[in-house]
């Protein structure tokens, strides 16, 4: 059918230029900003060219390094505990067994549940070395020295953080890759089982392989979910602290507004390359999986 | 019949029943646990909140009878009430823009070839990529300029904006699915290409819509970075800043009842919602990861 001009017009105009003002405008503004020396958010007009000097002091600085090592082992040891337990749980899941969806549902509800009072709960209840869950669950069991660890110690806190960060991301690639594993037709599956093959040698030789473009998918995913990850680490400081364990949002946020521990000093300029570099981070990760994972498509 | 026209695909054919059940007890054990956990820490939040703080300490949950006035603290003193308040007029307000942005627009991605189409789809999608930390100093830069740096309404801007990648993205592959001969048909009937959006077109989408505003409450429900730099004062809060302040009260106030009354207000919608929806929620991500 013939679409008129105004209507084209009227249609995406809203959209693009909303779209301009939120993603463009601000993402090339930043670029431009990083290469300066800005204090404060009012005196932009005053900056100081600085080439890549934010860049180089931004790896140069602990801080910044701490957060890059913490999304780097977020990445890899979370990911690999994710993406276990949901292959494990999709295994599972299409076993046959009954209530499917209600288990579907109860590994999906931690996704859906606020950041911060998921925080709240574990840290003030899970992790809470006086009365919580894991305290009592350990004493049951016997195991007194599990029962007294400091979760929320320094030294404890960013595995507390994984750990959680774990429990929340779970269910939504299970679901993902549930989405994947039950579009292989099910003969494929039914000869498998009658030539005697068990549960897990299904999973690997034929659900994996033939779930690559989802696998590719989640990927993405989870790296862009990580790299990005802010608000998990601000809520989980236990009281009394600004932040458990830094992550570069975390670090970007302190540097442009400031904070009442660790980062001190303003640096609007340091604070736009934190985020460029983000921005670098997720483009080159999703050019590396979307190589990774670049195969001939199975036919089936 | 529902169960002969989806068939459970990975379902074995005629399995011994002993033989299944034994291979089965892994999964009922593993997902048992979860589900046991979840259900165990859900009870604990909410008879915590229903204690008091001395109780919670001493292990002795509910030991005093029940607190109902927890609640009504945490909704009035602790301000938990405007918190929920505004929440929920900011994300209903931003969800209805959303779509009033976004749907117009995938509409025209999806069903009409025009030169810089697919550029265009491409720059939408990408923007789902992009780390919102980036577009942080400019836009708070801007809103300072306008004065609209500590105003709802800057809030509710940068919700439309932020999502509008993610809505562009499932609705053009929603509306692509949408069969070519009721648009046609409309226009043989005088409809002009307004009207037939407006009129036929956006109530078939309807499904697509509903699935997609869903998911922007859920994100919008619980955000928290852009609320925490546009909207951080007592008066206009989101929830997710009210409990993370109530937190950090925690030093001074050392009410751990009230968090926890608080924090079953903060995640009772979404866990209401999500068991309404379930079917929905899910579904529209399965879709999604296939796509």
């Amino acid at each position: 059918m013939k679409l008129s001009r105004s209507t084209f017009v009227l249609f995406l105009t809203p959209a693009v230029l909303l779209y301009a003002l939120i993603f463009l405008y601000p993402s090339l503004r930043t670029a431009f900003l990083s290469l300066f020396e800005v204090n404060s958010f009012s005196s932009t007009a005053e900056a100081q060219f600085r080439g890549f000097g934010n860049y180089r002091e931004l790896f140069t600085t602990v801080v910044f390094q701490r957060s890059l090592i913490n999304i780097a082992l977020t990445l890899l040891v979370g990911g690999m505990a994710v993406f276990g337990l949901s292959f494990l749980f999709t295994m599972f899941l299409t076993s046959g067994i009954r209530y499917k969806s209600f288990f579907r549902a109860a590994i999906f509800l931690p996704n859906v549940i606020n950041l911060v009072a998921v925080a709240t709960v574990w840290v003030q209840y899970i992790y809470n070395s006086r009365y919580g869950f894991l305290h009592g669950f350990f004493n049951a069991l016997g195991l007194t020295s599990l029962a007294e660890l400091e979760w929320t110690s320094n030294d404890l806190i960013f595995w507390a953080m994984l750990l959680t960060y774990i429990w929340v991301s779970v269910g939504v690639f299970t679901l993902i890759i549930l989405a994947g594993a039950e579009r292989i037709p099910v003969e494929l599956f039914e000869a498998a089982r009658l030539e005697g093959a068990n549960m897990f040698q299904i999973f690997w030789s034929i659900t994996l392989p033939l779930i690559r473009d989802v696998l590719r998918v989640a990927s993405v995913l989870w790296t862009i979910g990580v790299i990005n990850l802010f608000t998990l680490p601000i809520a989980f400081s236990p009281v009394g602290q600004t932040v458990g364990a830094y992550t570069p949002a975390v670090y970007l946020y302190e540097l442009a507004f400031g904070a009442s521990t660790g980062v001190n000093q303003i640096r609007v300029g340091k604070a736009a390359a934190a985020g460029m570099v983000l921005l670098l981070l997720v483009l080159a990760s999703s050019a590396l999986i979307n190589r990774l994972f670049r195969s001939e498509r199975y036919e089936y | 019949m529902p169960e002969l026209l989806v068939p459970q695909r990975m379902q074995l054919a005629k399995p011994a029943k002993r033989l299944l059940w034994l291979g089965q007890v892994p999964a009922y054990l593993t997902l048992g646990l979860w589900t046991l956990f979840l259900v165990f820490m859900v009870s604990w939040i909410v008879l915590a909140s229903l204690s008091t703080t001395r109780g919670i300490f001493t292990n002795d949950l509910l030991g005093h009878g029940f607190h109902f006035e927890n609640y009504s603290k945490a909704l009035g003193t602790l301000n938990m009430g405007r918190y929920l308040l505004n929440t929920l007029v900011y994300v209903c307000i931003a969800l209805v823009l959303i779509v009033g942005v976004s749907a117009p627009a995938s509409y025209i991605l999806s069903r009409f070839e025009f030169r810089g189409r697919r550029l265009l789809t491409q720059m939408f999608v990408a923007g789902m990529g992009i780390p919102g930390v980036l577009l942080l100093i400019p836009l708070y830069t801007l809103f300072l300029r306008l004065r609209l740096d500590s105003n709802p309404l800057s809030l509710i801007l940068v919700y439309v904006g932020i999502s509008i990648p993610f809505t562009v993205f499932f609705l053009t592959g929603f509306f692509s699915t949408l069969p070519r001969e009721v648009q046609e048909a409309a226009a043989v009937d005088g409809c002009s290409d307004r009207q037939t959006f407006w009129r036929v077109m956006l109530p078939l989408a309807q499904p697509g819509i509903a699935t997609v505003t869903i998911f922007n409450f859920l994100g919008l429900w619980n955000e928290y970075f852009w609320a925490l730099v546009l909207v951080n004062t007592p008066e206009q809060r989101t929830l997710s800043l009210g409990l993370q302040a109530l937190l950090q009260d925690m030093r001074y106030s050392g009410d751990w009842a009230g968090l926890f009354a608080a924090v079953v207000i903060v995640v009772l919608p979404t866990i209401v919602f999500f068991v309404w929806q379930s079917e929905r929620i899910i579904a529209g991500v399965t879709a999604g990861a296939v796509k």
